[in-house]
């Protein structure tokens, strides 16, 4: 599995481990592990601060007696608050799926060029082949970082953001007077009407809520499985950014293998 | 909120006006002025006026400014108008008004009539000049029918048509027929609202559709805005939804007919922006205990409603819903729901008998038919989750076996070489 991630240093190690000898290349950044953490502990505090926000309980048991705590404008507020740092990371890497190049500059992304995947039969016949173990290598994409199931999952992850992001501006919004939710929601009205007003686009944001859970539940299996089952150090990259290179099926000579085992 | 961005901004309001605003209410005062003379011109349409009916009716000239006072603050404009919403009140019996029932049940003819204490509103829309309403009038069958054509005929272009109801679209409109002719709803709303100056839908159901429209919707009913616009006819229309329609607001949109000669400004279901422009949750007499998260558990929880706690958790939807009942209250001001003690259904929004249902739960609580199962977001969520647990565990354990076979297989070939 070549996978290079846009932007990123480059560097490559080799790591004798029992077994086999791994090509260990750098392939997620700093911003890039960084931005997968903080995505990470923010969608689970939405998550969790969502569900109180559907079904508070906490206020009568803390304050039985006045109403000094505030918990539940408390709790939405960091809601909000962290939907916006959210949204802000979102769009980042959206932008930088659109518009940033192979080259890390202003362009055509490099991501969004590798879109054919999606479309071909062959590679999706690869990838399940994979999953349903009915070929023991990965397949190895010369033209992407990303399986199409991979691409199509994480499109879709993405579009799932702007759908959350998009509902809870509206829904944000009548809690606040003036500000930016306020600003949003005045330029989303359309989406609102359409929608079929507050209760709809509640209905919605709790339903993609429910996507994020089923996401990460079968992110995490998939990236444990594959991290075993490749010996991909998949999970290891994404905290210290080194990831296995397939040494079979990598176009890495065999002088340049040589090379990072004398380092 | 900003919403409300009317002609009569409550922000302007809120501080000392300033010169701007001032320049700016000026000029409304001076199109107000110039439409009430021109109301004033007209010819009386009935051969009372309210000033005696007042009198008739024990209301001093003290109580009816008091009320024109607070008509004037609902409708957000400053206190420079007080007098001329008196004015506007005294001369809306000079607009020609033809009440139409559709698919109903005639409750909001009913709050409106049925007040056992009626207020000065309640007054004026006695008093407008109704020149057509089935609830009301003493005519019944053909006779109704020539008072209606003769009312359309009078008054073609400057009346203001009410409906009440909704326009069913199945069967060729034949879920409805009205008068001895058998006119179907869609015939009788087509020559009412193609005559008339501007359309008020009272009601939810005459402004979404309602409860005759909630799924499965069996006679394919329509908002008049809604049906207006399969019929291509192009009207003003203003919704007025809640079920029943608060008199206050179909009063205060009158007031702002005859004072203006247009309808208010509107959001953007269609509804006055005076009126829906916060929700009933921005409103709400409990929302001091919705933010300190002090809740109703359920209706067994007696502590909790005796201490008026908020009614979130027993499924009020006031977080959705626009609407002005927790300011103007029901019946000559006396109450609304929530003060009662059960939670807002919602019912001034589009579809809510399907969106904001069970009225009982919160909102996380709402069905969807999955599977002929009705179950709600979460359950399916649950069910979701559990369905990838088990895919999960499977594939675990089929990847155990298949490496296990591998590794054997692996190490055959090798016990060979040895060999």
């Amino acid at each position: 599995m070549a996978t290079r991630a846009v932007g990123a240093k480059r560097s490559a190690v080799v790591v004798e481990r029992p077994g086999r000898p791994a090509l260990v290349v750098y392939v997620f950044g700093r911003y890039i592990r960084a931005a997968h953490w903080i995505r990470n502990a923010l969608l689970i505090w939405l998550v969790l601060s969502g569900i109180y926000i559907g079904n508070p309980f906490l206020a009568r048991v803390l304050y039985p007696e006045t109403a000094e705590g505030f918990v539940m404008a408390q709790i939405r507020g960091w809601h909000v608050a962290a939907g916006w740092i959210l949204l802000a990371f979102t769009l980042a890497r959206i932008y930088q799926f659109l518009f940033v190049n192979r080259e890390g500059k202003l362009g055509i992304g490099a991501e969004l060029r590798m879109a054919p995947i999606m479309f071909s039969w062959k590679a999706w016949r690869d990838q399940l082949a994979f999953y349903l173990l009915m070929r023991r290598d990965h397949p190895h994409f010369t033209y992407s970082n990303y399986g199409p199931l991979q691409f199509l999952v994480y499109t879709m992850l993405y579009a799932s953001l702007l759908v959350i992001s998009i509902t809870g501006i509206i829904l944000a919004s009548p809690y606040v007077s003036g500000g930016l939710a306020s600003f949003g929601a005045d330029l989303l009205r359309p989406i609102e009407v359409w929608m079929g007003g507050l209760s709809n686009v509640r209905a919605v944001h709790r339903f993609v809520m429910w996507f994020f859970v089923l996401f990460t539940v079968a992110h995490i299996y998939m990236a444990v499985w594959n991290s075993i089952r490749t010996g991909g150090l998949i999970i290891e990259g994404i905290v210290s950014g080194f990831k296995a290179d397939d040494v079979e099926t990598t176009h890495v000579s065999k002088e340049e293998l040589d090379k990072g085992k004398a380092q | 909120m900003s919403r409300a961005r009317t002609q009569a901004d409550p922000e302007a309001i809120d501080r000392t006006l300033d010169e701007a605003s001032i320049e700016h209410y000026e000029r409304l005062a001076a199109e107000a002025d110039q439409h009430l003379d021109k109301l004033a011109a007209q010819a009386p349409l009935k051969d009372t006026t309210l000033e005696y009916q007042l009198r008739k009716r024990g209301v001093t000239r003290r109580e009816f400014l008091k009320m024109t006072a607070v008509m004037t603050a609902t409708m957000a404009l400053p206190s420079m108008f007080d007098l001329r919403v008196a004015r506007a009140a005294e001369l809306a019996t000079r607009l020609p008004v033809i009440w139409q029932e559709l698919q109903s049940c005639t409750g909001n003819s009913m709050a409106l009539i049925r007040n056992s204490n009626p207020g000065v509103d309640e007054l004026i829309l006695d008093l407008i000049s109704l020149e057509y309403a089935e609830v009301l009038m003493a005519p019944s069958g053909q006779a109704a029918e020539d008072v209606l054509e003769a009312s359309i005929e009078r008054y073609r272009g400057e009346y203001i048509a009410v409906f009440e109801g909704s326009v069913p679209m199945a069967d060729d409109g034949n879920f409805l027929t009205i008068g001895p002719a058998g006119h179907t709803g869609i015939e009788v709303v087509k020559h009412v609202a193609e005559n008339s100056a501007a359309i008020i839908a009272a009601g939810t159901c005459a402004a979404y559709g309602g409860i005759p429209a909630a799924r499965p919707n069996p006679t394919a009913a329509l908002g008049i805005a809604d049906f207006l616009n399969t019929q291509r006819i192009n009207k003003p229309v203003v919704n007025l939804p809640a079920c029943p329609v608060s008199s206050t607001n179909v009063v205060g949109t009158i007031l702002e007919y005859a004072l203006f000669g247009r309808l208010p400004s509107l959001d953007a279901f269609g509804r006055p922006l005076w009126a829906y422009g916060d929700r009933i949750h921005d409103k709400c007499e409990r929302r001091g205990h919705f933010d300190a998260g002090q809740f109703v558990e359920g209706w067994s929880d007696t502590e909790g409603l005796k201490a008026g706690l908020c009614l979130y958790k027993v499924g009020c939807k006031g977080p959705m819903a626009y609407n002005n009942c927790g300011v103007v209250r029901y019946n000559d001001g006396t109450s609304w729901p929530i003060m009662a003690g059960h939670g807002c259904i919602g019912c001034s929004e589009p579809g809510f008998w399907d969106t904001l249902t069970p009225f009982e739960v919160p909102l996380a609580g709402r069905r969807y038919p999955v599977f002929g199962i009705d179950a709600d977001a979460d359950t399916i969520g649950a069910v979701a989750l559990g369905a990838a647990a088990v895919g999960i565990v499977a594939h675990a354990g089929a990847t155990m076996v298949k490496s296990a076979t591998e590794q054997r297989a692996a190490k055959k070939p090798e016990a060979k070489k040895e060999q």
